[in-house]
């Protein structure tokens, strides 16, 4: 009765592979958003395992994204937004005043939905980070960030001949790439993604895809998506919102397999609602 | 069944298709109305550009008399002295002293100025005739110009002369008086006869049905003898028309008569002779190239007198006149005398306010524009800040100029209580300084540039403050580096309207004293100085009708001064849009 009608027999092999024996990297407890008033996110706690997947899915609405902005500290840019509870990376509290966000965002990039290159050119939209930072001492150095970053990113080839063109010329998919090239070229961490190709075709999501099992190696990686097979293809732990709660972590395999609650079955079978 | 019924196909749907022609009617309406309010903008424009062009296309030009000189000295009253005497000298030297002055006025007292300042820079043998050019005065001016007056050109050759008579043709010029005189009457029997008669009419009808009335009946007596004045003068006119001998005075239009190189002067005419007192003697005693002149608009009626136009008609078959294009209008500061004025003072101290606005304005408004936008909180206090610079934004310039000539000029004055003594708030800078001028014009253009500028930072997309901002960004670098240049066009779109509004103003500009007439160059933001605008409003005020094509040129000069500003301004937009 709970079989899995969406977990993809063509999954990677190591989707779903358990990552238990990994560090928790995120520590969140009992985190409570609200915009005006307005309950977003109630009361999530969760942990983030380091050097791997983290999917959040659940329906519209539910606060995947604004648990995502938590992270970091992005709702302090939203004006009305009030955060509560106890978000602590590393075993050090992020959300206490003293600490800036700034540095924090440092440590924890971010990928959006629409891609959003920067303006610029491909080289300067992913120069910006080391620039701003002070992480290139050279020109030379600044050079070779960019040219790691994007072959990390996987578009080194595409745009290696157009480094000084606009970066809003580019496709969409290379458009998000070049904002995941961004995001890496100063280190950080962690890297949320809120849907990051809910704007993309299928090919191109694909390449995101693979990008992303590729960057799991080395960061820790939450990813908001809209697509249930994504979130089994990619991830290896799955939350499920709803409502502004966590209904139900897990790994993956289990979350999609033997999932605990009513409403997570329902979810993932699409009889939701 | 109905239209209403559903299962006919939209397509075939009769109030469908009714509404549809209706639509497109309306759509195709409302492009022809659009159209329309271009249109009418377009010929608004060039209706406006094109009178004004009309208008001041004679002020670009000004006609110049070569004289030589005989200098006895090189101070400026040595110097009038010898043009005046050029002058006269040319004019025959004429023995009436009246006559005299009036011909020496051809050239104004200014002229000498200019070459004084020559004379002493070059240095000049005293002995030898010492060739000037000097523009004539701004009536003689208009009259070359054929402003003035029309004047009428007739044959005058084979005369017979006898003491004052002169016999010749003179049909031509006895016809344009007769003409003048019709028109005359013509228009003292439509503006002012028929008014009377309708008002005697009406005064006697009432008197009629009130016979007592003692009032009234003298308000008719005053009107039957107002009637009785005017069919005076149309019986004088009539009898002028028809009379055989024609007495000619500074009523009348004047008859000159000119031969070789003498002039006479009219005291009437009939049709084959006039009787004429001498202007300047010497008529040629082969009665060869002669000429009647017949100046249509009496005497007493023009600027220029008779002698004057002698003397001009004298110069310029000599070829001692030239026409230049008008250099002073563009090299001088103000002046008194029309062909002397100049906009470059006004052009320098417009130029030193917009500076001193611009430096003011732009800076403080777009800083004000980024933290309202970007930084301030949202709440009581920022929407209370943002409402009333709306609500300074509608505030007319004019109180601006109140508000400076108050704080910056004269100071607020405070009396301290329990002490014989007053506490001055402000003040202390002078009237009619650039300085100040650039102050009041930038409280009055900061709205104007805060409100383009929040518009501008507020169109940049969301998307590109969080991908800097999650980048690490702080908020200032994400502004600086992301947010600013993207909004750049429209900022500097909207410092470049404000500034063009400030460039133009004039109201303020009175009010903080640039009243005064400034005749010299200002050397600095803290001299007394006059604007651009401020000069055409008191252009316009002037008496002498040849400021009329001074202003609509200074008009221009200010238009193209905006021309140049706007370009400017989208050239800066091009590059930065790329």
């Amino acid at each position: 009765m709970m079989s899995d009608p969406i977990l993809p027999s063509a999954a990677p092999a190591h989707a779903g592979a358990a990552p238990q024996e990994q560090a928790v990297k995120v520590r969140v407890r009992d985190v409570t958003v609200s915009y005006d008033g307005a309950m977003a996110i109630d009361s999530v706690n969760i942990d983030i395992p380091d050097k791997s997947v983290m999917a959040i899915i659940g329906p519209s609405g539910c606060g995947k994204s604004t648990f995502l902005r938590c992270l970091n500290r992005m709702n302090d840019t939203i004006s009305g937004c009030s955060v509560t509870g106890d978000i602590r990376i590393d075993e050090e509290d992020v959300t206490a005043r003293n600490v800036n966000p700034v540095m924090l965002r440092a440590r924890v990039g971010m990928v959006f939905q629409e891609p959003n290159p920067f303006p610029k050119t491909v080289f300067e939209n992913v120069a910006y980070g080391p620039k701003i930072h002070g992480l290139a001492a050279t020109r030379a150095e600044l050079e070779d960030i960019v040219e790691t970053s994007l072959r990390r990113a996987g578009l080194w080839d595409e745009v290696k001949d157009g480094l000084h063109k606009p970066g809003t010329s580019l496709s969409g998919g290379q458009q998000q790439r070049l904002v995941i090239a961004r995001a890496i070229a100063i280190n950080p961490e962690i890297i949320l993604m809120d849907e990051p190709c809910s704007a993309l075709d299928p090919i191109a999501t694909a390449r995101i895809e693979e990008l992303i099992d590729e960057l799991r190696q080395n960061y820790c990686i939450v990813i908001v998506t809209h697509s249930m097979s994504q979130a089994a293809r990619i991830s290896q732990n799955t939350a499920f919102f709803d409502r502004g709660k966590l209904i139900e972590t897990g790994t993956t395999e289990q979350i999609f397999t033997n999932p605990r609650d009513r409403r997570t079955h329902d979810y993932i079978t699409g009889r939701y609602g | 069944m109905q239209a209403s019924d559903l299962n006919t196909p939209i397509s075939q749907n009769p109030a469908f298709l009714k509404r549809m022609k209706q639509r497109s009617r309306a759509d195709q309406r409302f492009r022809y109305y659009g159209l329309l309010a271009i249109f009418i903008a377009l010929a608004l424009l060039v209706t406006l550009l094109v009178s004004i062009t009309f208008e001041a296309r004679s002020a670009f030009t000004r006609h110049e008399v070569s004289l030589d000189l005989q200098l006895t000295d090189t101070d400026s009253r040595s110097v009038y002295r010898s043009i005046r005497g050029a002058v006269q000298n040319m004019a025959g030297d004429p023995a009436d002293r009246d006559v005299r002055i009036e011909m020496s006025q051809l050239v104004s007292r200014l002229a000498a100025g200019d070459i004084t300042e020559a004379l002493q820079t070059s240095g000049v043998d005293l002995s030898a005739a010492y060739p000037v050019r000097v523009p004539v005065s701004d009536e003689a001016d208009r009259y070359l110009k054929g402003l003035a007056t029309s004047v009428h050109r007739f044959d005058g050759r084979g005369y017979d002369q006898a003491g004052a008579r002169i016999e010749s043709d003179f049909s031509g010029a006895m016809q344009v008086i007769h003409r003048w005189h019709r028109e005359q009457i013509s228009t003292i029997r439509h503006r002012e006869y028929e008014p009377a008669l309708r008002m005697r009419d009406g005064l006697a009808s009432q008197a009629e049905a009130a016979p007592g009335d003692r009032q009234l009946a003298m308000r008719l007596a005053g009107a039957e003898h107002r009637v009785e004045l005017i069919e005076a003068r149309l019986s004088d006119f009539e009898a002028r028309i028809n009379a055989e001998r024609l007495v000619l005075d500074e009523f009348t239009p004047s008859v000159l008569f000119r031969s070789g190189e003498g002039w006479m002067k009219a005291v009437s005419i009939s049709g084959g002779m006039i009787e004429a007192e001498p202007v300047i003697s010497g008529l040629d005693p082969d009665r060869q190239r002669g000429e009647i002149l017949v100046i249509e608009q009496p005497e007493s009626q023009r600027s220029i007198p008779d002698a004057q136009i002698v003397v001009l008609e004298r110069f310029q078959t000599a070829g001692r006149i030239s026409s230049h294009f008008n250099g002073a209008l563009f090299s001088n500061a103000d002046s008194s005398d029309a062909e002397f004025a100049g906009v470059l003072s006004g052009l320098v101290g417009s130029i030193m306010i917009i500076l001193v606005t611009m430096g003011l304005a732009v800076p403080v408004g777009i800083a004000a524009a980024v933290y309202l936008e970007e930084f301030a909180p949202r709440n009581r206090w920022t929407s209370f800040v943002q409402v009333n610079i709306n609500n300074l934004a509608a505030i007319p310039s004019i109180v601006f100029g109140l508000l400076g000539a108050a704080i910056f000029v004269n100071g607020v004055i405070i009396p301290i209580p329990f002490v014989d003594g007053v506490f001055r708030l402000g003040g202390g800078l002078g009237r009619g300084w650039p300085l100040v001028g650039g102050i009041v014009l930038a409280l009055m253009t900061l709205p104007t540039i805060i409100i383009a500028s929040r518009a501008a930072l507020g169109a940049v997309p969301g998307s590109v403050r969080q991908a800097a901002l999650a980048m690490g960004a702080t908020r200032l670098q994400t502004v600086n580096h992301h947010v600013l240049p993207m909004a750049a066009p429209g900022i500097l779109t909207g410092s470049i309207i404000g500034l063009a509004q400030a460039i133009g103003e004039t109201a303020p500009l009175l009010l903080i004293g640039m009243v005064a007439f400034v005749a010299e160059m200002p050397q600095g933001a803290t001299d007394r100085a006059t604007a651009l605008p401020v000069l055409i409003f008191q252009w316009s005020t002037r008496a002498e009708r040849a400021w009329e094509p001074m202003t609509s040129a200074a008009i221009i000069i200010l238009l193209l001064v905006m021309l140049v500003l706007n370009g400017l301004a989208v050239l800066m937009r091009l590059r930065y849009e790329k």
